[in-house]
């Protein structure tokens, strides 16, 4: 069977939406004082609605692979159709249509970044039992990379591999990996050779967060919730089968897992928190604060508004170019570093807006909500990597520049 | 009131990019801009012409029949190749603003008479609407227009026009007891005082426009001059946007190229952090600006999926502008003490982002026509 | 007036830093008047609030002290008399600092001058928020009609402002020497963070601000005494602190990283104590309004400081 055309494609993927589930309705006008006022990028919901969440982002994963749509661009023999990148951006674009549960917590990582590392690095044993799981929902996969001492700098990681019969034991302690509590499978980072210049004693491993010796505790963030945890991992037992890459050959596949990153082009438009920072809210705000009339106040807001928009452009232009094959360059890190930006300076101008307000739990409608968020807003600039580093990295490989001397 | 424009591929517009590049390269290089900034005119008339008659830049953007009716879109790349080499001329005055008055007022007897003109680049013409007090103003006009039965005179002041001393028309907006209205003026013609004024970007001439009684043209009808105006803003920021970026372009290079060779305690200075992040900020808001400006050249070029064009031609405006000047300063910054002499170009770039981010008011301007455009 | 030489300044600053250590916030007058305090308050008045404040910032300490700076300045006779704050909330009519055991009067600013009302006479809960280590309680109801007071609140409003930006200048002060201490110790790509540009620039122009804001607060008490400059000195003074806690916590969260991003990090106390305190007795923006609008109706730009020996 020949490749589809976008357009045929398109008209499968309607199909299957319109079957199975129903159309996202529009977003009503804001209506300053209606409705919940909460505010936050991160969840922190209570524990039994983040569960039921999560099942419902397995079951709707379910529901696509089942059709032929789990694994757009991944191999016929693991479920997959073997089509484009385009292709899938086609996909996304129509499912965003649709009222269907954020799958996120499964593809963002799990799919997006571990799945391209195993097919390109795991042993095809390891691809055969996981990968068709990990597809149709049922397992999902979380990143054991950052450690307290390696963070931007993680060839420095410490949590030691080391050789056992035909098993590895794996000691060490990884730190901010999200989902971890929800995830059946993990990618660990190690170490296994600490007599040779970093990156180049480290191996990596696909292991089963059930196995004995594997230790998920959350991991209390500033903002209040505990979206990420921290990992220890005691004595854990790895067959040398879910060795992925050559002994001390997984700095290389490390570099596949993170370039992966780049496939969520315009991820950042979703979550809870683009609501509330959203050009229609906040201009709602302004007149509700009775701050429309403040000069300071227009100014910040105007240039806020301007920025956010050309950022939006930006991104829709990318996407554009990606459905045509024309996948994104270094575009792709400013609109990561915009984001981290204009998020911040949405939650201070509210805070702005809102005054003293904001700092008591007075009922206010619309107030203290903003806590949330402000507190949050630091992580943009500094988790998944920081803002000094994309900056080095944007210099480095984009401009040219000269890296710093050893 | 703007037809369609015709759609133009992506192949035909690298070749004008790579083509005016080429001219610019030679013609404009920083000598000849330099030369031409220091002239009479201000600017160089053979270039001006060639641009004509090798390349049809005027007239690429006039609407049929008096040009070949493409949109911004072709337009930002001539603009912005003239941004990149800072390039003296009054082709922004002529082709944006003043045909683009004449376009948007729908007078097809004034866009006879003279679009011709100003598309084989035999005409030069501008704009003229900033009094005294150089606010960008749609009404309440000083200079004031008289009639006699069907002539009509204008009499008073406008402060500041750009390309006043080597155009030979201009577009001036006044009251009339009717309303405010847009008038043509015969650069020639008796009671027409032009004075040269000093101004900041050396590359951009600006005059000061006395009228006393000045015989003039009524474009369009009295009362219909905002909407005029309105237009004109619209596309006069997203041409300027395209100019901007150009400029941003050039001095980003500039800054980068330097970084890598400069060496300062032993090392390029481009491998200390604070440079390097510097110029990682510069290229990110040159991203963010470029973006913004193609947008507003498809949202003016009516294309089905850009955002309303009073929106992405006010979001340009605001980006755009921050970033040129953002960028310029920087430049200088990266280049330490040699950036801030007069013989090293960047002072060029510093002044023409200043005075384009001035140009229609200014970031209170830009930023109150964004609030409104989004509905604050 | 004796002026404390460097030692002196050194030691006082570290028993001050022993008093806030102590866990017990009601035992602080006590143990303040066992060092002798109001001996040096009366030394140098200037240079023992800023300390106090300055040490009670970064101690992150809640305590009713600055009461006593407040009604001191308004007249001394009033000492022991709480403060109601101004309320900057649409709901309750005030602000006190602290749990009001032991106090018999509430000094609350109305609109027609000074009043002292009964501290039972307030129904208080916790104001919590923000700032959730606090003490502060906001008062709601209807407040009592109380005793005329005779006195300037804006006197101790400018008292009180001098007092809340040495105390802003601690909390920043203190976020700052943990920012350093990090970045000292934390080692990345073989070399410590701080000795990247990136993270040493942040904390350089964190630096600058709080310079720049305690230069501002001793210009303040250098016009203390002087009616037509007092309130001016001390309203610039607050919101120069106040804009300067903005600036730079947002640096010294941002060079912590990830660590201090979680809850255990002691970094976020200080963007929460910082953000409240701006906010009392006026946050920045409002005052660097008020300042713009003073300006602008023909007030007198009243330079605090004198550069030049010879302009006028």
């Amino acid at each position: 069977m020949s490749t589809p055309s976008l357009a045929d494609f398109a008209e499968e993927a309607r199909a299957f939406l319109s079957e199975h589930a129903t159309p996202r309705r529009a977003e009503g006008a804001v209506v300053w004082g209606e409705g919940p006022d909460r505010v936050t990028y991160f969840g922190d919901e209570p524990k039994e609605v983040d569960r039921a969440n999560v099942q419902a982002a397995r079951d709707w994963q379910r529901t696509r692979y089942e059709n032929g749509l789990g694994w757009i661009t991944g191999p016929k023999q693991y479920g997959g159709r073997e089509l484009s990148i385009a292709h899938e951006l086609v996909y996304d674009g129509l499912e965003a249509e649709y009222d269907v549960p954020d799958t996120g917590v499964i593809s963002l990582i799990g799919l997006g970044m571990i799945a391209p590392t195993m097919l390109a690095h795991a042993r095809p044993e390891i691809n055969d039992r996981y990968l068709p799981a990990m597809f149709r929902g049922d397992a999902i996969a979380c990143q054991l990379f950052s450690e307290p001492n390696a963070g931007s700098d993680l060839a420095n990681v410490q949590t030691r591999a080391t050789r056992d019969g035909d098993s590895w034991l794996l000691n060490g302690q990884k730190v901010w990996t999200s989902a971890a509590h929800h995830a059946q499978l993990g990618m660990v980072v190690s170490r296994t050779n600490p007599d040779v210049p970093k990156h180049k004693g480290i191996t990596t491993f696909l292991i089963d967060m059930s196995w004995e010796g594997v230790d998920v505790r959350p991991l209390r963030q500033m903002s209040g919730g505990a979206e990420f945890n921290e990992v220890y991992l005691d004595n854990v037992r790895v067959p040398d089968e879910h060795r992925m890459g050559e002994v001390d050959g997984g700095w290389r596949v490390t570099m596949t897992t993170l370039m992966n990153e780049r496939a969520s082009v315009g991820g950042e438009g979703a979550g809870p928190a683009t609501r509330p920072t959203s050009r229609a809210y906040l201009l709602e705000m302004l007149k509700a604060t009775g701050r429309d009339t403040d000069g300071g106040v227009r100014r910040d807001f105007a240039r806020l508004l301007a920025d956010q928009t050309a950022t939006d452009y930006l991104t829709h232009q990318m996407m554009r170019r990606a459905r045509t094959g024309d996948l994104p360059g270094p575009e792709a890190s400013v609109g990561k570093l915009m984001f981290g930006q204009n998020l911040t300076r949405a939650a201070h101008l509210a805070a702005e807006m809102t005054g003293p307000r904001m700092l008591a739990d007075t009922g206010d409608w619309g107030a203290f909500s903003w806590n949330e968020l402000l507190l949050g807003t630091p992580a943009f600039r500094i988790l998944g990597g920081t803002e000094e580093i994309m900056k080095n990295i944007l210099g480095e490989r984009v401009l040219g520049l000269p890296k710093e001397p050893a | 009131m703007s037809a369609v424009p015709e759609p133009i591929g992506s192949e035909e517009l690298a070749d004008l990019r790579r083509s005016l590049r080429g001219l610019l390269s030679t013609a404009a290089d920083e000598e000849a801009v330099r030369a031409a900034a220091a002239s009479e005119t201000g600017h160089d008339e053979k270039l001006y012409a060639r641009l004509a008659t090798e390349l049809g830049v005027q007239s690429l953007a006039l609407p049929a029949p008096y040009g070949d009716g493409f949109g911004m879109e072709a337009l930002a790349v001539v603009l912005g190749e003239f941004g990149r080499s800072v390039v003296p001329g009054p082709f922004f005055s002529t082709v944006v603003l003043a045909a683009g008055a004449l376009v948007a007022s729908g007078d097809a007897a004034a866009m006879d008479r003279y679009l011709p003109g100003i598309a084989d680049g035999s005409v030069v013409a501008t704009l003229a609407v900033i009094e005294a007090d150089g606010h960008w103003r749609h009404q309440d006009f000083g200079v004031a227009a008289q009639r006699q039965g069907d002539q009509w005179s204008l009499s008073g002041t406008k402060a500041l026009v750009p390309d006043l001393l080597t155009s030979d028309i201009v577009l001036v907006a006044a009251a009339t007891p009717e309303g405010e209205a847009l008038f043509a003026v015969d650069t020639a013609a008796p009671g027409v005082d032009r004075t040269a004024l000093r101004t900041l970007d050396i590359t951009r001439r600006i005059g000061r426009l006395d009228l006393g009684d000045v015989p003039a043209t009524l474009i369009g009808a009295p009362g219909g001059l905002s909407q005029i105006l309105d237009a004109v803003l619209d596309r006069a920021a997203a041409g300027l946007a395209a100019e901007q970026i150009g400029g941003a372009e050039a001095c980003l290079e500039m800054a980068v190229s330097y970084a890598k060779v400069r060496e300062q305690f032993g090392r390029p200075i481009g491998s200390f952090q604070a440079v390097k992040h510097k110029c990682a900020d510069m290229f990110a808001r040159t991203e963010l600006g470029r973006a913004a400006a193609l947008e507003a050249a498809r949202a003016l070029d009516g294309r089905e999926d850009a955002p309303p064009a009073a929106e992405a031609a006010a979001v340009a405006h605001s980006v755009c502008s921050e970033t040129f000047m953002f960028v310029a300063m920087e430049n200088i910054q990266v280049h330490g003490g040699i950036g801030f002499t007069w013989e090293h170009p960047a002072h060029l770039y510093f002044r023409r982002a200043k005075a384009d981010q001035l140009m229609f008011g200014g970031p209170a301007a830009y930023y109150e026509r964004l609030l409104r455009a989004l509905g604050a | 007036m004796t002026v404390l030489d460097i030692d002196a300044r050194a030691a006082v600053a570290q028993s001050l830093r022993d008093v806030f250590a102590d866990d017990s916030p009601c035992d602080l007058p006590a143990r303040l008047d066992r060092l002798g305090w109001s001996e040096v308050v009366q030394a140098d008045p200037a240079m023992a609030t800023t300390m106090l404040f300055n040490e009670q910032g970064g101690a992150l300490a809640s305590t009713r002290l600055l009461d006593d700076v407040v009604t001191n300045a308004i007249d001394p006779a009033l000492t022991g008399h709480a403060v109601l704050y101004p309320s900057y909330s649409s709901v309750g009519s005030g602000l006190v600092l602290g749990p009001l055991s032991g106090v018999e009067h509430v000094l609350v600013p109305a609109r027609d001058g000074l009043r002292a009302i009964p501290a039972s006479t307030l129904s208080l809960r916790p104001f919590g928020g923000f700032d959730p280590a606090s003490a502060w309680q906001i008062a709601v109801g209807d407040l009592p009609e109380g005793d005329k007071v005779e006195g300037d609140w804006r006197t101790g409003q400018a008292a009180g402002r001098r007092a809340i930006a040495a105390e802003l200048l601690g909390v920043c002060r203190a976020a700052l020497d943990l920012a350093i201490q990090h970045t000292t110790a934390r080692r990345q790509y073989g070399r410590p963070l701080g000795s990247f540009q990136a993270v040493r620039h942040q904390l350089a122009e964190a630096y600058a601000e709080v310079e720049a804001a305690a230069a501002a607060l001793a210009a303040a008490w250098s016009v203390a005494d002087d009616p037509t400059l007092a309130q001016w000195g001390a309203r610039t003074a607050k919101a120069r602190a106040g804009q300067a806690q903005a600036v730079v916590l947002r640096r010294t969260v941002q060079v912590l990283g990830a660590m201090g991003l979680t809850e255990e990090s002691p970094m976020h106390r200080f963007v929460e104590r910082g953000a409240a305190l701006d906010h009392l007795l006026g946050n920045h923006g409002a005052l660097f309004e008020q300042i713009g609008r003073d300006l602008l109706t023909g007030s007198a730009a009243h330079p605090v400081v004198q550069i030049w020996e010879d302009r006028p």
